[in-house]
């Protein structure tokens, strides 16, 4: 169902989220935390989305999840991922909490299906997707 | 201050809808918004207060709009940095800017060359969630929202045949409208013979993108009874931005729930806003950039149990002889993509009797829904019972 991906538009981290993509490049899986409610959320954010307080950390993660959703695209009008298509993004809940999407890094979507992180790399830049976890 | 009946819409205008213009957004926009006052009957230069919005910048603003009018002056002017979440929230403001009396005639217009301009299909929006989406090639709003639609059907148990009936349905009224970009007849056969955009979204799920114009003229009930047409009274308004909706709105991160969108947040505020419930509806213009957002409209809104929009629509409850005519210009995904600028104007039509052979009998009540994520905005429009 999903292919390699081959086509990529660089991320363009802002000062909210660079060291995030700055663990993502190393490999390292990791997601803002707040420190005063304990809650995990993402995308990177000065303040907690829960709580408001300002102490937030990047915390190691498992990077296990479930499948929320997903979609697979066969029609782009971006070029960069004409050649990609058709593919399939899943947007996964993790264990430890927040949500993210990525590229299905192999086997076919399902509802609540396990899955867990998988960087890969295209054309230098490393990105997080997903592969099937059996769990 | 209770909006309810304060301000009525009096004038619809609008450009031919295209998908090359060949002409400014200035020279569209300006168009529609004297179409409108022409067809109010109202004398341009009574026109006080504009309000419109952008999305990215992709239309003009209120100001060079006086201007291209040849406005004296403005005493109320808004350009909302929103886009389909916006058409109703800015007729509510300028229901509020008259019943506050800062302004008396106030027009409210959407014009972009969404076609042979910069495509919302494509373009890359700054937002500061663009960097999580764009790289692994999550670029578009089909995709954004039919990530929702997956999660809906498997809680909902709505099905493919769903969606294409909510195309089908769509097409059927689109035939009768003129204005409609797609009006070649649509069968089920057909539906499913289209090929998948993104998945679970075909082709005639998906508006079509087009260039053009809307305006409407909004004024005081009272003032709207000397006027030519018959008032479409604002009888009730709400805008809801719902709790971590998002760091902008391409963001499919931050709302922990597919499953409804905005219509179910703001319903309550709606239905109190006007008095009214679901029951006294007539007929519904839902915003429908894609066709599982008219489900999520439907049920939202109370319109329809949750989890049955789509047995209601495939059902033939929509069509113009069901319980609920629902997007009866062909909705978005048939007439144009205006950003929902054309949902309220046919609402306004509706209620005007001026359906054509679309109109819906003893049409004196009817929503309209702006937005398909977790903001958004709605009206309750009614016949004017003075």
């Amino acid at each position: 169902m999903s292919r390699h991906q081959t086509g990529l538009i660089r991320p363009t981290p802002d000062l909210d989220s660079s060291k995030w993509w700055s663990a993502v490049a190393e490999r390292r899986f990791v997601l803002p935390r707040c420190t005063t409610c304990n809650s995990t959320f993402f995308p990177p954010m000065p303040t907690c989305p829960r709580c408001a307080s300002p102490t937030v950390d990047l915390c190691d993660a498992s990077g296990r999840g479930r499948v929320y959703s997903w979609i697979v695209v066969h029609r782009t009008l971006d070029p960069d991922f004409h050649d990609d298509v058709p593919y399939t993004i899943v947007t996964v809940d993790f264990d430890d909490g927040a949500r993210m999407a990525g590229r299905l890094c192999g086997g076919n979507p399902q509802p609540g299906a396990a899955v867990a992180v998988e960087f890969y790399e295209v054309d230098g830049q490393v990105l997080i997707g997903f592969r099937p976890s059996g769990g | 201050m209770n909006l309810s009946g304060e301000a009525a819409i009096v004038g619809v205008g609008y450009t031919d809808f295209t998908q090359n213009s060949g002409r400014s957004v200035l020279s569209l926009a300006t168009e529609a918004c004297r179409a409108a006052v022409e067809d109010a009957g109202l004398p341009t230069g009574e026109v006080d207060g504009i309000v419109s919005f952008s999305f990215q910048n992709d239309s003009v603003t209120a100001q060079a709009v006086a201007c291209s009018l040849a406005l004296p002056r403005l005493n109320y002017c808004l350009d909302l940095n929103l886009g389909g979440q916006a058409p109703c929230f800015a007729v509510m403001h300028a229901a509020m800017a008259i019943a506050a009396g800062l302004a008396r005639n106030v027009l409210v217009y959407r014009a972009l060359n969404g076609r042979s301009g910069e495509r919302v299909g494509s373009r890359r929006f700054k937002s500061p969630t663009a960097q999580y989406r764009y790289p692994i090639g999550l670029t578009a709003y089909s995709q954004y929202i039919a990530m929702w639609a997956r999660r809906y059907m498997i809680e909902t148990g709505t099905t493919y045949e769903h969606l294409g009936a909510v195309a089908v349905q769509s097409r059927w009224y689109a035939e009768r409208n003129r204005r409609a970009l797609r009006r070649t007849p649509l069968s089920t056969k057909e539906y499913f013979d289209s090929p998948f955009v993104v998945d679970p979204f075909r082709v005639p799920d998906c508006t079509i993108e087009v260039d053009g114009g809307c305006a409407v003229l909004v004024t005081s009930t009272e003032a709207a009874r000397e006027l030519r047409r018959p008032p479409a009274v604002i009888q009730g308004a709400a805008w809801v931005t719902g709790g971590r909706s998002g760091l902008d709105i391409g963001d499919v991160l931050s709302w922990p729930d597919y499953r409804f969108n905005f219509a179910r947040l703001l319903a309550g505020d709606l239905w109190r806003s006007a008095g009214m419930s679901p029951a006294d509806m007539d007929f519904a213009e839902i915003y429908d950039c894609f066709s599982s957002v008219l489900l999520y409209g439907l049920e939202g809104l109370g319109l329809v149990p949750e989890g049955e929009a789509g047995p209601f629509v495939a059902a033939g409850e929509t069509a113009l002889t069901g319980s609920l005519p629902v997007n009866t210009h062909g909705g978005l995904l048939n007439e144009g993509y205006l950003h929902g600028m054309n949902t309220v104007a046919e609402a306004v039509l509706q209620i005007q009797g001026r359906g054509e052979d679309r109109q819906v009998a003893d049409a004196r009540a009817g929503v309209v829904t702006s937005g398909g994520l977790v903001d958004g905005s709605a009206l309750i429009l009614v016949r004017d019972s003075a």
